[in-house]
């Protein structure tokens, strides 16, 4: 089975400065793969120069079979990409449904609409025109999925959706995954809490420096193995 | 006493003129972030296009008007497309000094094209005409129109921008750029579709101003100065408080204008600047 | 190489410098009235560039402070009957007193707010000028024959007169300028123009620099506003609040020459007369093609000609010490 995401000899440069050192990653369909490392390893470069908000990057972005590393991020995004960003970026003046709305405008059309993002985070359902920046860290955090939801992906980028958030926060957040990957949803969380990583994904990539130093199932990936890679020691 | 209702009636329906005059800048300001130093030049080239259409053209004043308005969107569009997004990678300063050129060529392009002589369309004699109100106050039908046209704009705005995906994509960008484009807004474009909205009411002004007031080719600086004061007094929180600041300047300009008729444009910068010095962030800022 | 075209430049600074110094001698009157004009345009325009290129303040109503100088000097030499010597410096104190009022009004607005913003103070006050008892209203007054037979008793004599001064004061606002860049406050204007918040975070005092800028650059402004009056023989509204020649112009003279050097502003000036005296008789063509230069430029060369000609020499003209870019050049 081919490949739905495949990232070869990725290179991102901010300026002179060269944060992503030729990287291969492969995402499978159906598969959720996490992407773990230290601060400033890259991760969330990687993410970017997937959706296409980098400055500069070289090297092949395979989707679906298609080379889509010269098209720009609507175009990506309508092609069944979309991505939670770092730190949420919300629209704060806009209402929880506004927001919710951007992101079917910029996506495909699909079985995910507002009333299928309301049935996943109830919470959000009941405040549907309060302004987002008036949401606690959680709900923010669900709206921001809930926003890429509403772009029907094949294929969903979550950059740190558990950050500053509480453990019954997250692992609410968490318990909705699953039923993400229900309507067939392929993803790749970038995470800095390893357990958690490891136990929601099938497939787990460690990078180091700009680089992959581990990736394996996380199922036969050690903690030792992990700790060696994370820190490269 | 009936002198002095007549002088608030008639200083109330010029505030909405004012109004049309200030939505536009509060939309460029608002969503695209830069004040548009042309806007007030780009209402009158407006105006002499109307003079054009109905004098050499023969278009009825009506006819004319809506004329006026894809030329005006259209010329919105253009200059963003064309011009400001160019720039928009630049600081705002930039974009300033481009807005400044843009003025000094219109203006001078008007002066080459029609000579520096104040003109003025007629309108048939609807320009002379009132009504009745109530007892014996009366006001000018064109000034009415004209009233009724700002808060139409206004509720046609609010409409827009509040209702439709296309008013919530521009809300989007205009509060977070950095986000929007990470969902894949297309940014250039929708800014070009707003500053097309700026352009309607750019058409709008202008063409209503050639009916109500003379114009020459310098008279776009007076205007973009009291759009200027309208949108700062309003604040950017609401479409009806740029009404409301249009109907201050205008009180304050009458006002002045009954000590003496050289006081009518002072009075309206000096009552901008001391209400400005004592609410900075406007009467309607954003909550 | 490339020190070779430094070199030459230099040395035609430095010949220009000598011209323009037997300039009174050397040229006819009609020579001396246009660089009359030019330096007291190149002064407006480095101060401009202060407050804009270095100071990030964007102003575009410094006509004001012309006016205002204008109006002050008449005031004090005619209406009060001061000595010249006393009304100069006078007329120099009312600008500074409004250049620190205008600034503490605008200094919180953000760029677009305060660029107009202080176009509608100029505005405001242009109205007040044209009502002011004793100025003669809105057709302005002419200086009396004998104020400015103190400059000369024959017009020759007088323009001479009138050119030495003008020319020390472009030479004394150019010299505080590089004194003021060599400063510590000029370390703090390089950063500021390189990267306000990269400054601000460097511990730079973004908000006393930049208001320094502004409020400096006042005096100086109403000291041309001055000397424009002595060399038009009169103050009026419309011309010393003029928004053409005292903003609009130098904001074209500084844009074209390159914003944020000191070479930018005397090249800017340069290449305005040299278009003003190929252009002038087609009218507003000469407008247009002003303001389309000065839009190319910004979009494709936003650091003016002399951007585009540093990029080639490597170096400025003028040594600063505390440019970054150089790192200690003389
Ligand atoms: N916009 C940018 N400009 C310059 N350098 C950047 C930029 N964004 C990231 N970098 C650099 O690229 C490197 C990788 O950053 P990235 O944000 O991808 O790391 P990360 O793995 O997501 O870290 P974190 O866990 O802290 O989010 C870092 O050294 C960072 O300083
Ligand atoms: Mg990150």
């Amino acid at each position: 089975m081919s490949a739905l995401l495949e990232l070869r000899g990725l290179n991102v440069f901010y300026g002179a400065f060269h944060s992503v050192h030729g990287v291969d990653i492969s995402c499978r369909e159906g598969e959720v793969l996490s992407l773990i490392g230290a601060n400033g390893a890259g991760k969330s470069s990687t993410l970017r120069a997937i959706i296409g908000q980098v400055p500069r990057v070289t090297g092949e972005i395979r989707f679906a079979g298609e080379d889509i590393s010269r098209r720009t991020t609507p175009e990506r995004i309508s092609s069944g990409i979309a991505l939670v960003p770092e730190g949420r970026q919300l629209f704060p003046n806009l209402t929880i449904e506004e927001n919710l709305k951007i992101g079917g405008y910029t996506g495909q059309k699909g079985s995910i609409g507002l009333a299928e993002v309301y049935e996943i985070f109830p919470a959000l359902s009941e405040r549907r025109k309060q302004l987002a920046r008036l949401l606690s860290g959680g709900q923010q955090q669900m709206v921001a999925i809930g926003r890429a939801l509403m772009m029907n992906p094949r294929l969903l980028l979550c950059d740190e959706i558990s950050l500053g958030l509480s453990p019954k926060i997250i692992a609410e957040i968490y318990e909705v995954l699953p039923r993400i990957r229900d309507h067939g949803v392929s993803m790749i969380l970038v995470e800095q809490d390893i357990a958690r990583a490891l136990s929601a994904s099938d497939h787990v990539a460690c990078m180091l420096e700009g680089r992959i130093s581990l990736a394996g199932p996380s199922s036969e990936v050690s903690r030792e193995q992990i700790a060696a890679s994370y820190f490269g020691e | 006493m009936t002198g002095l209702l007549d002088q608030i009636i008639q200083a109330v329906l010029l505030g909405g003129l004012y109004a049309i005059f200030a939505l536009g800048l509060a939309i460029s300001v608002g969503v695209l972030k830069f004040i548009n130093v042309a806007h007030g030049d780009l209402i009158v080239a407006m105006s002499f296009l109307m003079l054009t259409l109905t004098n050499s053209l023969g278009l009825p004043v009506p006819v004319a008007l809506i004329v006026l308005i894809p030329v005006g969107a259209g010329v919105g569009w253009l200059l963003q497309f064309g011009l400001f997004q160019r720039a928009a990678s630049q600081n705002e300063l930039q974009i300033i000094l481009i807005t400044f050129g843009l003025s000094v060529i219109i203006q001078n392009g008007l002066l080459g094209l029609y000579g520096a002589d104040t003109r003025k369309v007629t309108a048939g004699g609807i320009e002379m005409a009132s009504i009745n109100l109530f007892g014996n106050i009366n006001a000018g039908v064109l000034p009415l129109i004209i009233f009724v046209t700002a808060c139409l704009l206004i509720v046609g705005l609010e409409q827009i921008l509040y209702r439709t995906g296309l008013g919530i994509q521009i809300r989007a960008i205009a509060d977070a750029p950095a986000a929007a484009k990470l969902v894949g807004l297309r940014l250039a474009g929708l800014m070009a579709v707003a500053m097309a909205m700026v352009g309607i009411t750019e058409a709008v002004s202008g063409g209503l101003m050639s009916i109500w007031t003379n114009f020459d080719p310098s008279s776009g600086s007076s205007r973009l100065l009291i759009a200027f004061e309208v949108v700062v007094l309003a604040g950017l929180g609401s479409f009806w408080g740029v009404l409301v600041g249009g109907i201050i300047i205008a009180l304050a300009q009458t006002f002045g204008g009954m000590i003496d008729s050289a006081f009518q444009m002072l009075a309206g910068h000096i009552v901008f600047l001391v209400l400005f010095l004592f609410r900075p962030q406007g009467l309607f800022p954003k909550t | 190489m490339t020190s070779g075209f430094v070199i030459f430049g230099r040395l035609a600074l430095a010949a220009g410098l000598i011209c323009l110094c037997i300039a009174p001698f050397a040229f006819t009157p009609a020579v001396l009235v246009l660089l009359t004009q030019a330096l007291s345009m190149l002064s407006l325009a480095m101060l401009w560039n202060l407050v804009a290129g270095y100071g990030n303040v964007m102003v575009i109503g410094q006509h004001a402070f012309v006016g205002i100088g204008a109006y002050a000097f008449y005031g004090f030499a005619m209406l009060a009957g001061l000595h010249m010597a006393v009304a100069l410096p006078a007329a120099m104190a009312v600008t500074l007193a409004f250049g620190s009022m205008v600034y503490a009004m605008l200094y919180r607005l953000r760029t677009a707010y305060l660029a107009v913003g202080s176009w509608v103070v100029a505005e405001t006050l242009m109205l007040v000028a044209s009502r002011l008892p004793g100025f003669g209203g809105g057709s302005g007054a002419s200086l009396p024959a004998n104020l400015l037979r103190t400059f000369g008793a024959r017009v020759p004599e007088r323009l001479s007169t009138i050119y030495i001064m003008v020319l020390a004061v472009a030479v004394l606002t150019f010299v505080l300028i590089w004194a003021l860049m060599r400063s510590r406050i000029g370390l703090g204007l390089a950063a500021l123009r390189d990267n306000e918040e990269g400054a601000a975070v460097a511990g730079v005092n973004t908000r006393l620099v930049r208001a320094a800028c502004f409020i400096l650059a006042a005096p100086m402004v109403g000291l041309v506003g001055v000397l424009v009056t002595l060399q038009e023989g009169r103050i009026s509204p419309v011309a010393s609040f003029s928004m053409l020649d005292w903003t609009i112009y130098v904001l074209f003279i500084v844009v074209i020459g390159g914003l944020g050097s000191l070479e930018g502003p005397i090249i800017g000036t340069l290449v305005f007369f040299l278009l003003r005296e190929l252009l002038q008789d087609y009218g507003t063509l000469y407008l247009i093609t002003l303001g389309a230069i000065s839009i190319l430029i910004v979009l494709f060369a936003p650091t003016g000609l002399w951007g585009l000609a540093r990029r080639k020499l490597g170096r400025d003209l003028i040594p600063l010490t505390h440019d970054p870019k150089t790192g200690g050049a003389s």
